[in-house]
Parts: structure tokens; sequence; C-alpha cells
């Protein structure tokens, strides 16, 4: 695992996927964080979290569009699945490698709330249950982003899918939030949603409802994507 | 053994078709650990709350004043007009038992707390109160400061909250912020003397006074009354006249008329060694006569071609995109201008902050008091009609005694500025300007030591308090290196990589 860990945080930065990636998230990063504080005057984190858990929908897949696609488009999924590595060990470390990056880029952007310690008494808690919450979220959506990469290899199409499954569990919440109260698919629909569930981070409650919902949604794609392979490997 | 093992091992692999039913299981089980842990939350509430920053603590600011007090032998008592029990566990009288509970342990010898229930008419240790022998309207959310005689109750009837003196509140009535330290200071300070000068408040030309103004100037130890000049002089016990934001232009003084105009009312107040606070508002109706007076102490609003006021706009230290709200810096070109800048310093409390405000020119007569950065500009309908340079935003004028009054010393403060006094700008954490008001009364107008630098604990406390437009952007490029120099970093070794 720890190979294949190295080879693909190699890979992101021997190509230029992880700069771009790094690039964009901080840069963009940056500038919400900005505009909805410093040029708003308001230490209220709340838009910009929201903006950055609607970008890592659509980033996101950047870092995990290549994962198998390529592999599969290059023919060096052979050399993977004759590999003296387990199934789930390469799956596990291609998903702790896409994360480690995107945790790292949300860890040096997370520095910039420094700024609002001098000017404000910033909710501390807040601030660290929504970082929690997004990258609880971002496992969740990196996981996604593997499943749909193992499917195709068009990384295009990998990155479209990725896209699109992650943008119905973020709506979920709003389709839900359409149907009458007494109806119990709303309720359905609202533990389902990623969205609904990042609000009660967002409001400083570490809930342990939704801490369990993110890691089993991350770890159910990280299963299903290790089941594509398992098949492939014995077909 | 080995044959169970062979067959779990191939069902894992999903070398069968009970693979599809182990995918199904595994879903099912994180739905239903899913289902489980929502119940229990619903129930049980399985949840930790990052708990927000809600108390309040006492500052060191009133820690001279007081000292000074417990050393002469004075004795302050805070008295509650509830139980104990009520008044700890009260919405918003909470908050005022717990600053005063950090006061009285704070200042052992000089504060002590009691309390009363004033609907049985007794004390905590029993023995009956008088509510006649204290000055003022008493009900349960009543706070008596007494101190050798002397009393003065805090009481509310602002809201049904209860308290509300303790509280800064918006147009609606609600609370915004907690400012109890500073009320309990002041009235502390308000029972140690019965010298309070008198505050008249001008009225008859449309005249504003908000209501946390008009509070400052209790805490400043101020008793204050009201006064239309158009009907009678100044009174001879004024310790301040007030001309807050008038709409309409003040009498004239007509030559030879034997009926004396506001005009000459107040000049001779101001020449006999009154002072005088005007503030006035730059998108108003002009008033030729107030400023004609303004302008004989050395204090113009400076004006455009088409007579409308320059208003002032300073970038660097704007904290509204716009420019025209900006922290100004205390000038240090007089001698008061240094008293006062020495004064915030010492409590550390910031800069004040100005908005909408018209450029002040001074003659030799007066001095600047509030100025921009370098930076500054001044517009007038849109169009810029001064260039970057150091305007003046507030300004102070002495004014030597006349006649009987030889020897005594007058002073003008004057900002053209309808928001530089209103309670935002009052009560907002990080600017100094009520402080900077306490010391203009303090070190000009020679009031009683006012509660300096105590702080307000905002109910939302999420604006960025001093943070000006250019600091902001220097943030925002800092922000913006590390992309830009992961960029440069990636393009670099991809070129090296690609050459080799």
């Amino acid at each position: 695992m720890l190979a294949i860990y190295k080879r693909e945080m190699r890979s992101y930065f021997t190509g230029v996927i992880g700069y771009v990636f790094l690039v964009i998230f901080l840069a963009v990063g940056g500038a919400v964080f900005a505009y909805t504080t410093l040029f708003s005057m308001s230490a209220d984190t709340t838009a910009y979290f929201t903006f950055m858990l609607i970008f890592s929908a659509i980033v996101l897949p950047l870092l995990t569009m290549k994962s198998f696609s390529e592999e599969r488009k290059l023919k060096t999924e052979q050399l993977l699945l004759t590999s003296p590595v387990s199934i789930p060990g390469m799956v596990i470390g291609k998903f702790l490698a896409a994360y480690t990056v995107f945790a790292g880029a949300l860890i040096v952007n997370s520095l910039s709330f420094l700024f609002l310690y001098r000017y404000a008494a910033v909710r501390t808690g807040v601030l660290i249950g929504n970082i929690v919450a997004l990258l609880l979220v971002g496992g969740v959506f990196i996981a996604i982003g593997l499943f749909i990469s193992s499917l195709t290899e068009n990384q295009l199409s990998a990155a479209i899918g990725t896209i699109a499954v992650i943008l119905v569990l973020l709506g979920v919440g709003l389709l839900g939030n359409l149907l009458p109260a007494s109806f119990f698919l709303r309720y359905i629909l609202n533990a389902l949603s990623i969205f609904t569930r990042f609000q009660t981070f967002a409001n400083g409650y570490f809930d342990l409802a939704s801490l369990i919902y993110y890691l089993s949604v991350a770890a159910i794609f990280v299963y299903l994507t290790v089941r594509v392979y398992d098949r492939r490997r014995y077909n | 053994m080995a044959k169970f093992k062979e067959k779990l091992r191939g069902f894992l692999r999903g070398e069968n078709a009970s693979s599809l039913a182990l995918t199904i299981v595994v879903i099912a089980v994180a739905v239903i650990l899913n289902v489980l842990i929502y119940l229990l939350d619903v129930n049980y509430g399985l949840y930790l709350y990052a708990p927000e920053n809600d108390g309040y603590t006492v500052s060191d600011s009133a820690s001279e004043a007081f000292s000074a007090a417990a050393a002469r032998g004075d004795k302050v008592t805070i008295l509650f007009c509830r139980p104990e029990d009520e008044v700890k566990t009260h919405t918003t009288g909470s908050y005022v038992y717990d600053t005063a509970k950090q006061l009285a342990a704070k200042y052992p010898d000089l504060i002590t707390l009691d309390y009363a229930n004033i609907i049985t008419g007794r004390r905590a240790d029993g023995s009956e109160i008088d509510l006649s022998e204290f000055r003022g309207q008493i009900d349960r959310n009543s706070v008596i400061f007494l101190s050798g005689g002397r009393s003065k109750a805090v009481t509310d009837f602002t809201t049904t909250a209860g308290y509300s003196d303790f509280y800064v509140l918006d147009s609606s009535g609600s609370a915004v912020a907690y400012k109890g330290e500073e009320t309990m200071t002041a009235m502390t300070l308000w029972v140690l003397t019965d010298d309070h000068p008198k505050a008249y408040l001008t009225t008859g030309h449309g005249q504003q006074l908000d209501r946390e103004f008009f509070s400052m100037l209790t805490n400043a130890g101020y008793e204050t009354e009201t006064l239309d000049l158009r009907k009678s002089e100044v009174p001879a016990d004024a310790g301040l006249v007030l001309i807050c934001t008038p709409i309409s232009d003040f009498e004239a003084a007509v030559e030879g008329s034997s009926i004396r105009s506001e005009i000459a009312r107040l000049t001779d107040y101001l020449e006999r060694g009154g002072n005088l606070y005007v503030s006035l508002d730059p998108y108003g109706k002009r008033l030729p006569t107030l400023e004609a007076f303004l302008a004989r102490y050395g204090i113009e609003v400076s004006r455009g071609e088409d007579r409308s006021a320059n208003i002032l706009r300073d970038s660097r230290n704007a904290v509204t995109t716009d420019g025209y709200t900006f922290v100004t810096d205390v000038s240090g070109d007089s001698e008061t201008g240094r008293q006062i800048r020495e004064l915030l310093g010492k409590y550390d409390t910031g800069s004040p902050v100005i908005g909408s405000a018209a450029s002040l020119l001074c003659t030799e007569d007066a001095s600047p008091l509030l100025v921009t950065s370098p930076s500054g500009e001044t517009y007038a309908s849109g169009e810029r009609t001064g260039s970057a340079g150091v305007y003046t935003a507030a300004a102070i004028s002495s004014v030597a005694g006349t006649g009987e009054s030889l020897g005594k010393t007058g002073h003008l403060f004057a900002v053209c500025s309808a928001s530089f006094s209103n309670a935002d700008a009052l009560t907002a954490a990080g600017y100094a300007n009520k402080d900077l008001l306490y010391a203009v009364f303090d070190r000009l107008y020679g009031s009683m030591t006012p509660p300096y630098g105590t702080a307000v604990l905002s109910v939302d406390s999420s604006t960025l308090e001093n943070l000006t437009m250019g600091a902001a952007r220097t943030y925002t490029a800092i922000l913006m290196l590390i992309p830009l120099a992961l960029a440069i970093v990636g393009a670099v070794l991809t070129l090296r990589r690609k050459n080799r």
C-alpha cells in the first residue's frame, strides 16, 4: 500500500495535475476567503465553507479522474493487477495519496483564518468544525472519484461522472425540502444529503451521526472500487 | 477449516455469484449503522457543541480611579432590586450580576453587593428597604449605586427584557452588545462625588441625539438637560453645550436689535469660557450662519465650487470598500491632540473611525484633531476635488475669554459627519470613538473621570473591527503568493523534466 501511495504522490508532482490542483485550490480558496471575510468585514466563514464545498465537488475530480482511467489507457493496469499488492491496498494507497494532496491544500488554505483572529473574537470551535467537515466531505468526494475512475478509461468521462454523482448527493437535500414536511421521503433525502449534514458541522456541532455518515459513504465507494478491481483481476 | 477459509476468501473476492450478496450486505450494514446512529442522535443528542465565547471579563480600565477611591476610604454598594437567585438566572440580568461580582472581587475595599426584594420590601439580610430614599424611579430591574448618602438608580424602562442600560440596543430595541462594565464603572464613579457638570442639548433645529450618545454623556459624569437657545440664554451652570446635526440654520445676530440671537448667545457662552460640541451633516442643507460662527473660531467646512461639501476618502485606512469610512489618526500637532493621543494609547482602545465626513479647514485659531493618512482625498458630487494628502476630519479650537472671563478658555469641538457619534460608531469594538469623546470631555471640558477603555461584548461577534482595506489588500496579496510560487515551481520543474 505504501509503495502505491508513494508512486501516486510522485505521479501527481512529476506531471502537472498536482500543481494545477494546488494552484487552483489555493488561489480560488484565497480569493474567496478574502472576498467573503476580509473585504466583507466579517469573521463569519459560512459563505466561504459553503463555496469551498461546492468548489471541491468540481476540482477534486481533477485529482481522481486519472487514478484508474489512466492505468487502463496506458495498459499499466495489468502490471498493477499482477503486482504483489492486494487490491484493497492498491485502492487505499491511491485514495490516501489523493486525500493527502487535498488535505494539504485545505490545511494551507486554512492558515488564512489566522488573519481573522487579529480583528474579531473568532469562534474557533465552529471554524475547526467546518474544516473537519470539509475534510470528511473531501474523503467522500475522492472515494466517489476513484470509483467512477475505475469504471472508465476516459479521464473526461470519469471527471464528469464524478461531478454528476457528487451533485446528486449534494442536491438530494434541496429536493427533499421541496416535499411537504409530512412526507417521510423528505427525511430520508435530507439524511442522504451531503449538504444538509455539512450544515451541522458548520454551526459548530460535532455530530456523530454525520461523522458516521461521511465515513460510511467513503467506505462504501472505496469498497465498490475494490470490488470492481477484484472482479477484473480474476476475470 | 482450510476449505472454509478458501470459500470465505473466494466469497470476499467475489469469485462467484455471492459477491453481489456480499456487496448488498456491506451496504445494508452501512445503512443500518447510519439509521441506528441517526435514531440515537435524535433521541440522545450524540454531538459535541463548540461553545461560543459568551462570557465577559472586566478589564483593568478603572483600576486607577477605583484604587484612588478605595485609598480615600470610599465605599460603594451595588444594590440589585431582585433576590440574588433571581438576578443570577435572569436572561439579561445574569451578565450584569456576573460583572458586578467580578468588580466586587477585584475591588473588595470599594465595592460590595447587596440584593433586595422590592415586592416584599426587604433586603437580603431581612431588613426593610425604603425605596423613597433613592433618586429616580425604581423597579425590579433597577440596579442602585449607593455611596455616602448619594444614590443613582439605573432603571430600565426601554425594553421588557430588562437591564437595557447595560446593553447597546439597536433601533428596534434589541440588544446588540453588552456594555455592563462601562455603565457599572461610570455609575460607581458617579456616586463618589456630588459635583456633576451639566450638559445642555440644544433643540429647535431638528437636532438628533442618539440614545448611545446620550448615555455616554451620563457616563462621562454630566447631568443632561435640553436647551432652546431661541428662548433662553445658556445657563450659568452649563459645563457643555451640544449642537448635534441640526437640519435648519441658527439665527444670526442682528446688529442693533434688542433681541439676542442664538448665535449671539452661543458666542457669549463660548467667550466666557464655555465648551461647545458641534456636529454637522455634510449631506444636509447648508447652514451658512452656523458655519460662519465656526469659521470665526478657525474651523471651516471645505466646499467645492458648487458649494457641496468635500467628502473625505482614505483608501489606505478605509474599513469599507468605497473608502468613505476610514480609521483616523489623532493629530499630534497641538498640545491637546498630544494629550488625547497619550490617553488613547494608555487604554489601548484603537483609533477612531469616521464615515461620510466633510473635510474641515483649520486656520491659526484651531487645530486638527482627527486626520486622514497621507493617502486621504476629497470628493464632491462624485468628482475628485482634492489630491492625496492629510486632511482634517475633526478639529478643536481654543477660545480666549473676554470681558469678565478674561484668562478663561472656551473650547469648541467640531466634526462634519452624521455618523461619528451614532450608536454603531460609539459601540463598535476595536474603535476609539467613545474614548476619544471621553478624552475630549475630560481634557478640554474638565468632566469627571470617564470610564475609559471598557470593552463591549457583541451579540454578533463576527464583524472584523479595525481592519482597513489597505491591510485587507496586503493579506490577500500574501494569500495569492503561495499559489503563485507553486505555479512557478511547477512550471520550472515540468519544463526541466521535458528538456531532459
